[in-house]
């Protein structure tokens, strides 16, 4: 049998993946064949050179990362598409007696004379990592003396029940929380059907309607959410079982008691007034966000317009209507274990808090590294919306090119930058959530095309803004090593040739270059390149002039050591 | 992977259709760390870390389309599709946006550097550059053999090739690899 045969089964004989009688064959075939054994063994000798290159750890944030990015989009679906989930997947449909009673329980129950809330307005802080404080007006009516028990409900699912805080604008001294209970077991088809399994009260009693058009009236004695399977206590006493593929639907009479369809804080409030009040509800809560998105048009060789506006997010489940908004920007890592958000968020009254106006309706305060925008009219933050609102919008920002040259950055091409300053006197002077920038260029015809996209941080008022354009195809870079003496097993003389090169048929330009050194090892720069500074302990800067249509070549030489 | 493994994998996918948490961290645990190997070898160490989240979230997007089968195998044209898409993305955007580039530079080349970086092991250097040169189908089953532990049946039906075209591929590759790595050593 010839070699072609053999060759392309001896990797898996090395990875002993043949079974036994190829396994003998191919063994035997190298016990005689020469060619074959040295591709072997120069097969597995690649392999171990492979074996060598490092691996990278799983970073255990990425599972974390996916799991929020999969509830947002899930949360993004109404919960009723969750039932209606559950609901298909079981083979059960909720029917439409059973969501009147879901809407029943979604208004607050009042029994005649009562003690019942009602929402005045809101007033939102949107800090970024999913996390907002809102402030709920609220008023109470038919409050009397002594303890009172008061259903509150327009509450997200994701508040931190432990946040809350109440205070009685009306009599804050006399009206107190004594208990607070969050009940969140929201119905949902799998729990509505659990609290049905029979359990001695003869009442609950549920209908099954079957594919073949037949139904069965029973006692829910078993269900299973694996196999979508129920077994059903019928009138004679027995229990019929049902596999899950044969049931249509499932009708029963009422939602069961401490299923609710709203998340719902329940509060026994002890008043010393009788009567209605005004009262505020404050707390944390989960499913708010924002961002900043800019644009940037050029609109010729030094100027360019600058429009910007804030993304707010809401999926928390509950619509803030008219409310008043305000986002929180700057490092606010920690603010989940801020112990005084409140104070944090208030801080913007006290007069040291520095004030600033700008054209789109934002107001801007800053107090230690935290930046506070908020919305000069009241805005709905309705469910399951994302909102835009434009802050910023300015022509003519006077702004230059800037190339940059980093190895480690890009080996054969500079880097291009578009920096300006954030000042009054550019036509700028605002502070700048951090956020996505998109360019725009003008083309020949006036339209704008999308040219690239660079993102920044937080950039406060007077500032210089570097944003990163992309590497022009017109410029190339070449690093080589063009001589190496090894002075011992730590220590080497190396001399470096750079070349640039500028394809620019006008344009003479000027690169920034960088060479960059690991930590720990020792650099001393014997030739150095023209102009050479310090940019920090591991790097040095120089700047390299490449006329149009030419090159410049730079050396220098360096001693390494260990 | 024995047969008893294979065969709650693919229970853990069934699950996820049925948004199972529970099983969708199962299922991240047991093979995150496979096609970790696979995305910091194709597409470098700056752009895996996203890929791979990627990868799981549509683990759990599309795990209803899942039909039975090898269930690694399916994780990883899952994985497959996700690097290939990146790939175009980033070919689409190279002359705009190169920030997922500059990333892996700065990861995944830190240590190219020919300067101050010299007393770098250019052995391995040699041969990440060696690898990476080859065509992507060549590379993409030597990663999966090597860096993520796969089978060549798993590797066949992930790829959708016949396990003998697998097999030939790999070879190939190391041949290649072998002439480069000698011309980068002259």
């Amino acid at each position: 049998m010839s070699c072609d045969n053999f060759k392309n089964d001896l990797l898996a004989y090395h990875y002993d993946e043949l079974p036994p009688e190829r396994r003998a064959e191919v063994e035997k075939h190298l016990a005689q064949c020469e060619d074959c054994r040295r591709e072997m063994d120069e097969l597995v000798e690649t392999l171990g050179d492979i074996r060598k290159l490092p691996s990278q750890e799983v970073n255990r944030m990425a599972y974390q990362n996916a799991l929020t990015e999969i509830r947002v989009s899930e949360r993004t679906r109404a919960p009723l598409g969750i039932v209606r989930y559950l609901a298909a997947a079981a083979g059960i449909a909720l029917l439409a007696g059973a969501f009147l009673v879901f809407s029943m329980f979604s208004d607050v129950k009042v029994a005649e004379g009562d003690a019942y809330v009602k929402t005045r307005g809101y007033q939102v802080t949107i800090f970024n990592d999913d996390l907002a404080m809102v402030k709920d007006s609220r008023e109470i009516f038919n409050l009397r003396k002594g303890e009172n028990i008061l259903e509150v409900d327009g509450i997200p699912a994701e508040i931190m029940a432990d946040t809350v805080h109440f205070k009685d604008l009306d009599d804050p001294a006399g009206s107190k929380v004594l208990e607070q209970n969050y009940e969140f077991d929201l119905a949902s088809a799998w729990k509505i059907l659990d609290k049905y399994k029979y359990s001695g009260d003869d009442s609950r009693k549920i209908t099954v309607k079957l594919k073949d058009g037949s139904s069965q009236t029973g006692f829910l004695m078993y269900g299973n959410a694996r196999d979508l399977s129920l077994g059903l206590k019928v009138q004679d006493g027995s229990v019929k079982h049902f596999e899950g593929g044969e049931v249509e639907s499932v009708r029963m009479d009422s939602v069961p008691e401490n299923l609710r369809a709203k998340p719902t804080l329940v509060w026994n409030l002890d008043a010393a007034e009788p009567g209605n009040h005004q009262a505020e509800i404050g707390y944390l809560t989960g499913g708010l966000d924002w961002s900043a998105d800019y644009r940037i048009t050029f609109t010729g060789d030094n100027t360019l317009d600058l429009s910007g506006w804030v993304t707010v997010r809401n999926y928390s489940g509950v619509t803030f209507p008219d409310a008043k908004l305000k986002l929180m920007a700057g490092d606010v890592n920690r603010v989940r274990d801020y112990p005084d958000l409140d104070k944090l968020v208030e801080a913007e009254s006290q007069g040291d808090a520095e004030k600033r106006e700008n054209d789109g309706g934002f107001v801007e305060k800053s107090f230690a590294e935290y930046h506070l925008y908020t919305l000069g009219r009241t805005t709905s933050l309705k469910d399951r919306q994302v909102k835009q609102i434009e802050f910023a919008s300015r022509s003519d920002v006077q702004w230059k090119k800037v190339y940059k040259y980093d190895y480690q950055v890009n080996p054969g091409g500079v880097t291009a930058f578009c920096v300006f300053k954030n000042e009054k006197e550019n036509n700028l002077g605002l502070p700048l959530p951090k956020g996505k920038i998109r360019f725009f260029a003008e083309d020949t015809f006036g339209d704008h095309e999308y040219a690239g996209g660079a993102s920044i941080d937080h950039t406060p008022r007077d500032e210089e803004l570097k944003l990163r354009m992309g590497v022009p195809f017109d410029i190339t870079a070449k690093k080589e090593l063009v001589d190496r003496k090894v002075i011992s097993k730590d220590e080497q003389e190396l001399t470096i040739r750079l070349t640039i090169v500028n394809h620019k048929d006008e344009e003479d330009i000027v690169v920034n270059a960088y060479e960059r050194w690991s930590r720990g090892i020792k650099v001393k720069f014997l030739k150095e390149p023209p102009e050479m500074k310090k940019e920090n302990s591991t790097a040095v800067v120089f700047p390299v002039e490449v006329k149009a249509g030419e090159k410049t070549v730079v050396e220098y030489t360096i001693n390494v050591r260990r | 992977m024995n047969d008893d493994a294979k065969s709650s994998e693919a229970v853990l996918i069934e699950r996820i259709a049925r948004r199972d948490e529970a099983a969708f961290e199962k299922i991240f645990e047991a093979l995150s760390g496979p096609v970790m190997g696979f995305l910091s070898r194709m597409a470098g160490r700056g752009a895996a870390d996203d890929l791979l989240q990627e990868v799981f979230i549509r683990v759990w997007k599309s795990a209803s389309t899942y039909s039975g089968g090898d269930p690694r195998a399916w994780v990883f044209t899952v994985a497959r599709n996700v690097f290939y898409d990146h790939l175009r993305k980033k070919k689409r955007n190279r002359m705009t946006s190169l920030s997922e580039e500059q990333e892996e530079m700065l990861h995944s080349r830190a240590d190219d550097n020919p300067g101050a970086d010299a007393l770098e092991d250019e052995r391995a250097r040699m041969v990440r550059l060696a690898l990476d040169r080859l065509p992507d189908d060549q590379r993409e089953v030597i990663v999966m053999k090597e860096f993520s532990s796969m089978k060549f049946h798993e590797i066949a039906a992930a790829t959708g090739a016949p396990m003998a075209t697998v097999k030939s591929r790999m070879r190939y590759g190391l041949v290649k690899m072998r002439e480069y790595l000698k011309e980068y050593s002259q």
